[in-house]
């Protein structure tokens, strides 16, 4: 049972010269349950929040599901992308030149 | 088109949901613009303390403030950065996530001082633990009356 929401994995871009920057917010996440890869042209980012309960909770607001978000990202590939998470933060740098590198493969070389 | 992201809206659901907040323990964070659902915050109970997780993404250690005064436990967070260094984020192209400032308040009663209260703050999520303190009881003093005769 999927549903949205607008409230979770917010996520900002950027960019410079060099490369684009997706920060997206995941706070409170353990790294393994975090997964990025790139498949048919979109990013796809999933985290897991599930966690055993250890203490009685007296009130929820975190989510503590399992969530994904696509983004369009086009013909690059997942290994193009470095990811790093921290402060509860998971940024993903696209070099631009990986877009240089699918441009030129795109091409036919005429004899 | 590159980077086009999932529709999602923001602000919109910020206001909706401010009538069902109206209770004064679990009040929302708040921020300059009004309330928000940011600082998302879990409480757990063991048998000697109250646990607050509350997430705050983005965020360091010093971005973040914890006070008590008047019963009231607030959380304060902003981003203490330093505007006269250049700051190579580079350009936005587009911004969900707050980066302003934002507080939250709990209401945790007079018998707990600051020094009880323990804080400690990792991957965005802070969380405090406050001790649940048993009421001192009152000192009788009994007043002697004296006896003539």
């Amino acid at each position: 049972m999927m549903e949205r929401r607008n409230d979770l994995m917010r996520s900002d871009l950027r960019e410079n010269e060099e490369a684009y920057f997706l920060d997206i917010d995941l706070p409170g996440c353990a790294k393994d349950k975090i997964q990025a890869y790139v498949e048919n042209e979109y990013l796809t980012v999933e985290a897991d929040f599930r966690k055993e309960e250890t203490a009685k909770t007296i009130r929820r607001e975190r989510y503590a599901g399992r969530c994904q978000r696509r983004f369009y990202v086009g013909e690059i590939r997942t290994q193009d992308i470095q990811a790093a998470y921290k402060d509860g933060v998971l940024t993903l740098t696209i070099p631009k030149k990986a877009y240089e590198r699918a441009e030129e493969e795109r091409r036919i070389t005429i004899e | 088109m590159m980077f086009v992201p999932s529709i999602f809206r923001d602000d919109f659901s910020d206001s909706l949901f401010d009538e069902f907040f109206g209770d004064s323990f679990f009040a929302p964070a708040r921020t300059a613009r009004g309330t928000t659902r940011s600082m998302s915050t879990d409480i757990k109970e063991t048998e000697d303390a109250y646990h607050i997780e509350m997430e705050l993404p983005g965020f360091t250690k010093e971005d973040v403030k914890a006070d008590l005064k008047n019963g009231y436990l607030t959380i304060a967070a902003n981003h203490a950065e330093n505007n006269d260094k250049k700051d190579d984020n580079g350009k936005y192209l587009r911004k969900e996530r707050y980066s302003g400032s934002m507080s939250r308040s709990f209401y945790v009663g007079e018998d707990v001082t600051q020094e009880d209260i323990k804080a400690k703050f990792a991957d965005g999520i802070l969380t405090v633990v406050v001790p649940k303190m048993e009421k001192k009881p009152e000192v009788e003093e009994k007043k002697y009356i004296a006896i003539e005769g």
